[in-house]
């Protein structure tokens, strides 16, 4: 190149290998490995008889090993003779389980209560699945139809053989005490074709409870299951109920089971002969069915096989069987008792059983390990929830209302028994009551201890408000008897206690309880007669000082055309009865009505409404019994304690007076108007009821009586009360001796009682303006009124009698002047007129001033009906005489 | 020095040749490694074309078996798994009556990997051959075979967003097999195969062109 410098560089390209080439030689390794792979490991194809080949789909449906996929089914076809042949193929990694024992069977979803299997499946679809068994490498299988049973490791088989194979399967569950210990793995007829033979397995961890001598019987099946009662019972579990079971028991001293031993299947418990036998006696069955069950805490521990009657005992003996898991409970101190459906308004216990027959319930003694074994036992009818050392007390009671069967007993609300029996007694008159009292509570009860009645709802209503004590609802529903001590007794003291030959009385309540056992005497029965009947209703009480003693019990029209009533008396209050009893009518309400307002007395609102009558004794001896021996029934209390006395006023006329109106004695109603006659000399006759109290005071001679009636003048009104109330009688006491019969006046005396002062006399030409009521002045004060005015002896002129206020008597001296007052004086002179009035009323009314000299010495106090002269002409020094006048002089 | 090029005459013939970076053309024999104008390596045809072209379709060729022979997915299905080729996909297709979409799977999956290999094999072996066919028919062969082969990614494309969408674990899932890498590997070969050929060679190896 450098000696030829012109000629041009020869480019000489180089022959290289694009490294391109690296690809598809590693392309080419890599499908060699492919190759390879896929000529070695090559897959095998399994031909698998199948009776049918339902669920089984071409390339879908798998092989499986333990889970795993090792094959797929390919092709499908029908045998030459019979099913199909399904040609799987199974990969090359698993062609080592394909050997001539292997097994393959169709696994598709089933359910059943005891487990659900393949329920991959229902998503998956079915699969094929393989158990690998032994022997030479083979590619033609025939499918099993069942998945076979697979054993686990190192499981105990035992054979069973039983009559026939009624509900059990393969998989039943094998129980002991209620827990799966084992399986059944095949059913097979034995060659006879006359019995079963069963295999079961049972897991290694429970095989050392098989022993030689373990029984073995089904709990299975529906048929055992449904009795009226056994449901109960033979529901060993839901998966039993189903799908069957079997139990065994293995009695712990048995050698451990030979090798092939054959057990017997037995189709029951009974059948085992392995439950305790136990006899029971019963008085009667009642609703008690054939195979009734015996539960124990609502568990079925037995049931009752069979029931014979024994007629040398007259008791029904029946022979029952007892799960030998609960033999051990059956001992001198069980106790057995027959459970009965009972509906009460406050419970309702054993429903069920109106469908299934009553059950045997039981319960164990409190010792049951240290008592011995005891297979007869009595069946009580009912269960005593209390101890037998409880206490029995026998009650005596009118009637069975309020007393039920099983009726609590409380003390004090606590729940201390119950009632439990209620007959008739042996003369059918009472109810007699037979209670159980816990033993704890045993010594409450002692001779002095009372039964009452729990009666639910205490209703009282008062004015006061209604009161309402309610015991627990269940008394109100139930009824119930309460204990009642007087005296609380404690634990310690040893009570005299209570004689069992003396029964007790059951009170209608707490109250009757307090009174003691005189409620349960005899009533003391009367005969009340009055004039008319009481407002009275058969059952009205009879009040003493309002406590309730008797009630009314009859009424009747007696012989003497009287109306008789006839009345029971507790015989507690037997002794408020005497001769000195009264009775009178407390019926009703009084009402008193005046200007002052209403009064109105009742006696008690159940003497309101149903009326009642009270008794008294009565300190005076008044009529209270009747010639023929009844007591009287008086109208009312004043009646019959203090029997007015009378007094009779005659009267010309006696308007205004009706029977009811008052008497009054310085305003004290002390009486009244009891009747108005017309006697021979054609004068009203007034008969006064008088009260005794007064009577005294009043029937004196000089007593007066008059009508007071509403008065209405210029100078006022008086006694308006009158117009509302009527109008009364007034009287003004005496002081002579007894009288009962006087005047009666219409108007009040002239010297009224309240109007007692000093009387003096006027002597006047004329009366002038003077009326009767015109005021007497005195330096304008009035200080007396005039009282009378008539003309003296000879008409010559008039009398004025006038009435000083007593305060005022003082005032008139013996030459004290008097002088009209009335109306006005006019004089009309030169100066004017002047008019003088001494008051208002005084223009009106007319009056009299008075007035006493001062120029002389002080004169001493006038006498009563001492006579002035009314002078006519008036001085105008007269009311300028200031005389002082001591008021005593 | 540029001479107007001569119709009816190769490039090479005329001591020309074109920069693929800055598309001028220069003289073959004064700029032997480079471009003048850009600078970029520079030669008149594409290097060892033919060599990467084989090489690319051969790896391409050997793919394509495990990519139409093993399942390119598995379907799990409720524990089940439920492997698919892409041929039984086409069959499963058409037995549920979507028969368009199965053609098209057909055309894009197994036609044109095929065809592109088919047609590259043979252009090249004419090529190398010098066998005497009409270029223009040739390039329009090759052209078509160019545009039609990036479709073959869908295929995989499908797979992909199935495997991402489906995933359900044991109820509904889908997994790639062997043959969704083979069938990546065909395409991409056959891909790179086709970049990699010079189509100009068609004419060089053609006497009745020159």
């Amino acid at each position: 190149m450098q000696d030829n410098p012109s000629t041009t560089p020869v480019v000489t390209k180089s022959k290289y290998i694009s490294p391109v080439w690296f690809l598809p030689f590693i392309a080419t390794l890599l499908a060699l490995w492919i190759l390879f792979q896929n000529i070695t490991h090559k897959n095998m194809q399994v031909n698998i008889h199948f009776t049918n080949a339902g669920s089984i789909i071409v390339d879908k449906t798998k092989v499986r090993y333990k889970g795993v996929i090792v094959g797929t089914v390919k092709k499908i076809e029908l045998d030459e003779v019979d099913g199909v042949n399904v040609i799987a193929e199974i990969e090359s990694h698993a062609t080592f389980l394909l050997k001539e024992k292997s097994k393959f069977w169709l696994v598709s979803p089933k359910a059943s209560l005891t487990s659900i299997t393949g329920l991959d499946t229902l998503f998956s679809g079915s699969y094929i699945n393989l158990l690998p068994g032994e022997g030479e490498e083979a590619t033609d299988f025939v499918a099993t139809r069942e998945q076979p049973i697979t054993i686990p490791d190192n499981a105990l088989l035992i054979n069973l053989k039983s009559n026939n194979a009624a509900s059990i399967n393969i998989g039943t569950p094998i129980f002991f005490k209620k827990i799966q210990v084992g399986e059944i793995a095949r059913v097979r007829l034995d060659k006879t074709g006359q019995s079963v033979n069963i295999q079961a397995f049972i897991e290694s961890k429970y095989s050392h409870l098989v022993k030689q001598k373990s029984k073995f019987w089904n709990i299975s099946g529906l048929n055992a299951n449904i009795s009226r009662t056994g449901i109960d019972f033979k529901l060993e579990s839901l998966t039993t109920l189903i799908a069957g079971g079997i139990t065994f028991s293995s009695p712990d001293s048995s050698p451990p089971p030979s090798e092939k031993q054959q057990y017997q299947l037995f189709d029951d418990i009974g059948a085992s002969e392995e439950g305790l036998s136990i006899t029971l006696k019963l008085a009667n069955t009642n609703n008690l069915p054939e195979q009734a069950g015996i539960l124990f805490k609502g568990h079925g521990i037995g049931r009752i096989d069979s029931i014979n009657y024994d007629s040398e005992s007259q008791l029904f003996i029946a022979k029952a069987t007892i799960n030998p898991e609960f033999s051990d409970l059956i001992t001198e101190s069980a106790r057995f008792w027959v459970e009965k459906t009972s509906v009460s308004f406050s419970k309702i216990e054993n429903l069920s059983n109106l469908i299934t027959g009553d059950y045997i319930n039981f319960s164990h003694g409190a010792n049951y390990q240290a008592e011995s074994l005891q297979t007869e036992f009595v069946i009580k009818t009912e269960q005593s929830f209390l101890s037998d050392n409880s206490l029995s007390v026998e009650l005596i009671a009118d009637n069975a209302n309020g007393l039920t069967d099983g009726a609590p007993i409380t003390y004090k609300g606590l729940h201390i028994g119950k009632v439990s029996a209620i007959t008739l007694t042996d003369d059918s008159n009472n109810i007699k009551a037979t209670l159980n009292i816990d033993e704890k509570f045993s010594y409450l009860v002692n001779k002095n201890s009372k039964f009452h009645l729990l009666s639910g709802v205490n209703f009282k209503a008062t004015l006061k408000g209604v009161e309402v004590n309610s015991k627990p609802l269940q008394n109100i529903i139930q009824g119930g008897i309460a204990l009642y001590n007087e005296s609380a007794i404690t634990k310690k003291s040893v009570q005299t206690l209570y004689n069992n030959k003396r029964p007790f009385y059951l009170y209608a309540s707490k109250e009757m309880a307090k009174l003691g056992k005189n409620a349960f005497a005899e009533p003391l029965q009367l005969k009340l007669l009055s004039k008319n009947l009481p407002s009275v209703s058969i059952g009205s009480p009879v009040y003493y000082h309002k406590l309730q003693v008797g009630e009314v019990s009859d009424l009747r029209l007696h012989n003497s055309s009287l109306m008789q009533t006839s009345i029971n008396i507790n015989a507690k209050f037997k002794h408020l009865i005497s001769k000195q009893t009264v009775f009178w009518n407390v019926s009703g309400f009084e009402i008193d009505a005046g200007l002052s307002g209403i009064k109105v007395n009742a006696q008690s609102l159940l003497a309101l409404a149903t009326g009642g009558i009270a008794l008294e004794f009565s300190p005076s001896t008044t009529t209270n019994i009747t010639s023929e021996g009844q007591y009287r029934l008086f109208d009312n209390y004043q009646q019959a304690t203090q029997p007015p006395k009378q007094i009779t006023l005659m009267y010309d006329d006696a308007s205004d007076l009706k029977v009811g109106n008052k008497v009054k004695l310085k305003g004290l109603e002390v009486g009244e108007v009891s009747q108005l006659t017309l006697n021979q000399n054609n004068k009203v006759m007034v008969t006064l009821d008088i009260d005794p109290e007064y009577f005294d005071k009043v029937a004196k001679k000089g007593s007066r009586f008059w009508v007071v009636r509403s008065d209405i003048s210029l100078s006022g009104a008086k006694n308006l009360s009158t117009l509302i109330s009527g109008v009364f009688i007034n009287i003004q006491a005496g002081d002579g001796d007894k009288n009962i019969e006087f005047k009666g006046e219409h108007n009040a005396p002239i010297l009224a009682p309240h109007k007692t002062g000093l009387p003096i006399i006027l002597a006047a030409n004329n009366a002038g303006s003077t009326g009767i009521t015109s005021p007497v002045y005195h330096r304008q004060i009035q200080i007396g009124e005039v009282t009378e005015k008539r003309l003296n002896n000879d008409a010559s002129g008039v009398e004025i009698v006038i009435n000083i206020y007593p305060e005022y008597t003082h005032l008139i001296r013996a030459n004290s002047i008097f002088w009209p007052a009335s109306g006005f004086n006019l004089d009309i002179g030169i100066t004017g007129a002047s008019l003088k009035s001494t008051s208002l009323t005084s223009l009106v009314k007319g009056g009299i001033n008075m007035s006493t000299p001062d120029d002389e010495a002080l004169q001493p106090p006038s006498q009563a009906f001492s006579t002035f002269k009314l002078k006519s002409e008036f001085d105008e020094d007269w009311l300028q005489w200031k005389l002082k006048i001591p008021k005593s002089n | 020095m540029n001479k107007p090029l001569i119709t009816g005459m190769s490039a090479l013939q005329q001591d020309r040749q074109l920069c693929r970076v800055c598309e001028k053309h220069s003289s073959i024999s004064e700029n032997e490694e480079c471009c003048p104008y850009c600078g970029s390596p520079i030669s008149p045809r594409i290097e060892n074309s033919q060599q990467k072209t084989w090489a690319l379709l051969f790896t391409a060729f050997i793919f394509i078996f495990p990519a139409n022979l093993y399942p390119i997915t598995y379907l799990l299905k409720n524990g089940t798994r439920y492997p698919d080729t892409i041929f039984s996909g086409i069959v499963s297709l058409l037995s549920s009556g979507m028969s368009g979409i199965a053609f098209i799977v057909f055309i894009a999956s197994i036609v044109v990997p095929i065809l592109k290999i088919v047609v590259l094999a043979f252009i090249s072996l004419a090529v190398h051959f010098k066998w005497q066919f009409n270029p223009k028919k040739q390039l329009i062969a090759f052209t078509l075979v160019d545009w039609i082969g990036r479709w073959s990614v869908l295929d995989l494309f499908v797979i992909s967003i199935m495997v991402a969408v489906f995933d359900k674990g044991n109820f509904l899932s889908v997994y790639p097999g062997i043959a969704a890498t083979s069938f990546t590997v065909v395409v991409i070969t056959t891909l790179f195969a086709a970049q990699s050929f010079d189509t100009r060679l068609i004419w060089d190896a053609n006497t009745d062109a020159r």
